[in-house]
């Protein structure tokens, strides 16, 4: 039996990789949004292994659910970087400065 | 220790790498295999876990599916891969601070919180057969159906969603508008004349 | 008993309201409401009075309304039922219903007779307030309404500049003086926890041995609380310094001087003292300021009416002068003589005021005292009514003006207080001197003014020269009918303290009012009377001598002492400087540019600094959060 730390360890540091992806990243969006993925499935490590260790389905059905989610979200999110380089010509993150103050 | 152990080492330190090679690679292509490559070795640590059904969803779904989607936007994009190492690099010893900061905390906090966890909390679930698959469509189907219903709203959304983003009228086609037509009226089409001889 | 003083004390609010709702009304119908109520009022008093008397019944205070109740105070509105406040209420009201009757034919002419009547009947229910009332916050409430109302009908003729300067010039003194009211209340209130008259009564021995710390210094906690209060009875009462509003609020109708001077405003503060002669009692160092006060209103301010020639100046300032009678009784705490002089200084100078109303009526409203004259021929009611009133004044004897005043003069010699008992005996002749010089130039001599021939030989209407009949009975015999039982302390011996003073000098001195009388011949007080009346014969009459006034005394006399000038001008001058000054420094350059404009411009300086922190790079946003989450961590790690 593999120790429950050891998962949730590995969820942290595929986390915080992703974390350290997404502001560390200036080239494009694309690898934002894989950033994004990235982080989902840390979260699903820990909902799956929580599920596992106590004995109760429901984390793999919150699983399943975060899924669809993330396929929706990924759909979208593609769709408006689409929009996106289609108005800028460029789907570089340092060229998406309209928030400045 | 056992094969087990083994086995998640392996995985999981190549999950690591690959996971920070998706974030590192200048080539955008080169981080999206490399994302398929990290779900299929954590889909083999899922089924480790015993999430039979899941590891195959994310297979499935995801490096079948969104992976794909991610290529083709990538190659529809044509996106010019300009190197821009130096901010990177500018940039890496904050990003390696947050990384180990951050860790240590969670870490620190789920040794805390799950070293001394009573596994035995939930045990009353409903459990038909030993097929994980099984008790989870069951569950699915029963005790969260509103919810499964919800999220097969939310996946209608998402595509309808990204059609209307995507979406161009191309000027030169030509179609008819369904709503002007029912809405005209009499006098839009007949022009009474009287006699022109008066 | 309860419910016929609550019917006593809100049937002249009913007029005023039923009144309000009718402005457009007919002025009959004004005039049946306003008097009616009045006089449902009045008698309703005298049968509370009669059945008070007679039942022997004792002291009533009741709570009718209970405002606010908190556990360490109730606010209530309360009736106080005694021999004093049925006198108070039975005078008041009577004088205030003739004063109405008066009214019908005085502002007959008027175009807003109605309003009139609305404020005479709110100041008679204002007035009734403070009278009943059983508790300080109550009496507040009854004095403000009474400066308030009598600001209104001071200002009755808005259209008159000078009537409105006397309105303001009232009401402003009377706030001095309602400073001092206020802050009496509230050291009552933090020393005592409670407004009610009792219950501050019977803490009153517990209180005196207390003492209070105001900016380092010490006081015992009831003295200051009765000069706190006193300072409001002064300008009220208009006692020196605070008296200068009360010349010049003659600008109103005078059917209103004789409601405020004779039986309503002024008696307040005189009345607020003898209500609480329990606490004055035991101040013996306030009662002795204000015995002082008292002699110097009384001398001084007589002596100022002699260079007066408008008539109802004169008469305002004979106010003054007598009312400093009735607050020297009150300091040397003789309160039933200080009562006593008030009633029958309320009849008998509301009879004075009415009169001079009736000849000003008839002289078309001139007032100065010079152009009018030989009025006697043809106005012999009012001359008789005037003749009377003025012998009530000068304390001729066997008159009701003649036993309180004198009374009062002796006793206070009596006791022992030499130099008030000089004032207050050389203000005699004072007050007999200027009761000649009106007497001699108003229904004598020449007059200057072209009377319509068919007016000359007309006395004015039913309605003015009734209340003059009827006021003259109480202003000479009154004195004689309730003397011995007033000095023996059976009409007011249980609701005013120090009774035994009164009744030790009247043992010692009086013996009975006859002898009184007949003593009163063989008293210098009768020299002083005699020679003032003879010298006021020659000099007023005859003219046979005129004397030369110094021009100094006689500048400072019309200038009376400088109030005057003090009041209008320097005060003025002086908060137009602090106002400027306040306006330049505090609101411009404190106000409106340190905190308004600097508000403003700090802001705006600190969000152009913010704002950088906006690059609009996601990896930056993202950074922060983390940072925060971060940070987060650590505290609940820490907390852990």
């Amino acid at each position: 039996m593999i120790p429950i730390s050891y998962y949730l360890i590995l969820s942290t540091i595929i986390f915080t990789i992703s974390i350290a992806g997404i502001f560390l990243n200036r080239k494009n969006i694309l690898v934002l949004l894989m950033s994004l993925e990235l982080m989902f499935l840390s979260v699903n490590f820990n909902l799956i292994t929580l599920g596992n260790y106590l004995g109760d389905l429901t984390g793999q059905v919150f699983v399943f659910f975060v899924l669809t989610v993330v396929a929706a979200e990924s759909a979208i999110g593609l769709a408006l970087l689409i929009v996106l380089f289609r108005s800028k010509k460029s789907i570089d993150v340092d060229d998406l400065s309209e928030l400045k103050g | 220790m056992n094969i087990e152990l083994i086995t998640f080492f392996i995985f999981s330190t190549l999950l690591i790498f690959t996971c920070i090679k998706v974030i590192t690679s200048s080539n955008p292509v080169l981080s999206a295999i490399n994302l398929v490559f990290s779900f299929f070795l954590s889909a083999v640590l899922w089924l480790l876990l015993g999430a039979e059904f899941l590891s195959i969803i994310l297979i499935l779904v995801y490096v079948g599916a969104v992976m794909v989607l991610f290529l083709f936007v990538v190659m529809m994009l044509d996106i010019n891969i300009a190197k821009k190492t130096a901010a990177y690099i500018k940039y890496l010893p904050l990003g390696i601070a947050v990384f180990i900061a951050f860790n240590i905390l969670i870490i620190y906090f789920f040794i805390n919180t799950f070293e001394n966890i009573d596994y035995n909390a939930v045990k009353n679930i409903e459990i038909i057969s030993d097929s994980n698959t099984q008790n989870l469509g069951y569950l699915l189907f029963t005790k969260y159906i509103i919810e499964f219903e919800i999220a097969g709203l939310i996946l209608l959304l998402g595509i309808i969603s990204a059609i209307v983003l995507t979406y161009r009228k191309n000027p030169k086609n030509k179609y008819q508008n369904p709503t002007k037509q029912i809405s005209a009226s009499k006098k839009d089409r007949l022009k009474i004349i009287t006699d022109l001889k008066e | 008993m309860i419910n016929i003083a609550l019917l006593l004390l809100l049937t002249p609010l009913i007029g005023t309201l039923i009144l309000l709702y009718l402005q457009n009304s007919s002025k009959k119908l004004t005039i049946i409401i306003s008097n009616l109520s009045i006089l449902f009022s009045f008698l309703l008093s005298v049968y509370l009075l009669i059945l008070y008397i007679s039942s022997n019944a004792s002291t009533l205070s009741k709570d009718v309304l209970v405002f606010a109740d908190v556990k360490i105070y109730s606010l209530a509105f309360g009736l106080y039922i005694d021999s004093l406040s049925l006198v108070m209420c039975t005078v008041v009201t009577s004088v205030s219903f003739l004063v109405h009757y008066y009214s019908i034919s005085y502002m007959k002419d008027e175009k807003s007779f109605n309003r009139f009547f609305i404020y005479t009947n709110f100041f008679t229910f204002s007035m009734l307030l403070i009278v009943l009332s059983n508790n300080f916050f109550q009496l507040f409430i009854g004095w403000e309404l009474v400066g308030l109302s009598s600001y209104l009908l001071i200002g009755f003729w808005t259209k008159k500049n000078s009537a409105i300067k006397a309105n303001y010039k009232a009401f402003l003194v009377n706030r001095v003086g309602d400073i001092g009211l206020i802050l009496g209340l509230c050291l009552i209130f933090i020393s005592y926890n409670t407004t009610n008259y009792n219950e501050v009564f019977q803490l009153k021995d517990t209180i005196n041995n207390t003492n209070i710390n105001i900016f380092g210094y010490t006081f015992n906690t009831l003295s200051c609380i009765c000069l706190l209060l006193f300072i409001g009875a002064m300008a009220k009462s208009a006692q020196v310094p605070l008296h200068f509003w009360l010349p010049d609020s003659m600008e109103g109708p005078t059917p209103i001087s004789a409601l405020i001077h004779a039986a309503t405003m002024v008696t307040a503060g005189i009345y607020m003292v003898a209500r609480l002669s329990p606490l004055y009692v035991l101040a013996e160092d306030v009662s002795l300021f204000i015995l002082y006060v008292g002699s110097i209103t009384a001398f001084f301010l007589g002596i100022v009416a002699l260079v007066q020639n408008d008539i109802k100046r004169i008469i305002a300032y004979s106010t003054i002068s007598q009312l400093g009678y009735m607050t020297a009784a009150l300091g040397a705490s003789l309160y039933s003589l200080a009562i006593f002089h008030l009633i029958t200084h309320a009849f008998f100078k509301a009879l004075l005021f009415l009169c001079a109303g009736s000849i000003i009526i008839k002289c078309h409203h001139e007032q100065d005292i010079r152009k009018i004259g030989g009025l006697r021929r043809f106005m012999p009611i009012t001359y008789m009514a005037f003749l009377y009133a003025s012998l009530s004044l000068i304390g001729f004897p066997l008159t009701s003006g003649f036993y309180s005043k004198e009374t009062i003069i002796d006793a206070v010699g009596y006791y022992g207080h030499t130099i008030p008992y000089t004032m207050l005996l050389l203000s005699i002749f004072t007050t007999t001197l200027y009761t000649a010089k009106i007497f001699s130039k108003v229904f004598f001599g020449e007059s200057t003014l072209h009377l319509d021939s068919e007016l000359k030989n007309k006395e004015n209407d039913f309605e003015m020269l009734m209340p003059l009949v009827v006021l003259t009975i109480p202003s000479v015999f009154l004195g004689i009918f309730i003397y011995d039982s007033l000095m023996l302390g059976t009409l007011f011996g249980t609701s005013l303290a120090a009774q035994e003073l009164v009744v030790s000098f009247y043992n010692d001195y009086v013996i009975n009012s006859l002898n009184f009388f007949l003593h009163s011949f063989l008293t210098i007080n009768f020299l002083i009377l005699t020679s003032a009346i003879i010298f006021g014969y020659f000099y007023y009459y005859k003219k046979s001598f005129v004397i030369k006034t110094p021009s100094f005394i006689k500048n400072i006399l019309t200038e009376e002492y400088g109030f005057n000038i003090f009041s209008s001008k320097y005060i003025p001058e002086f908060q137009n400087f602090i106002t400027k000054y306040l306006w330049r420094r505090v609101d411009i350059s404190a106000i409106d540019n340190g905190f308004v404009n600097n508000t403003s411009y700090f802001l705006n300086k600190i969000s152009h600094k913010v704002r950088k922190v906006h690059t609009g790079f996601i990896y930056h946003y993202s950074l922060t959060i983390i940072s925060a989450l971060i940070i987060l961590l650590l505290i609940i790690g820490y907390k852990n």
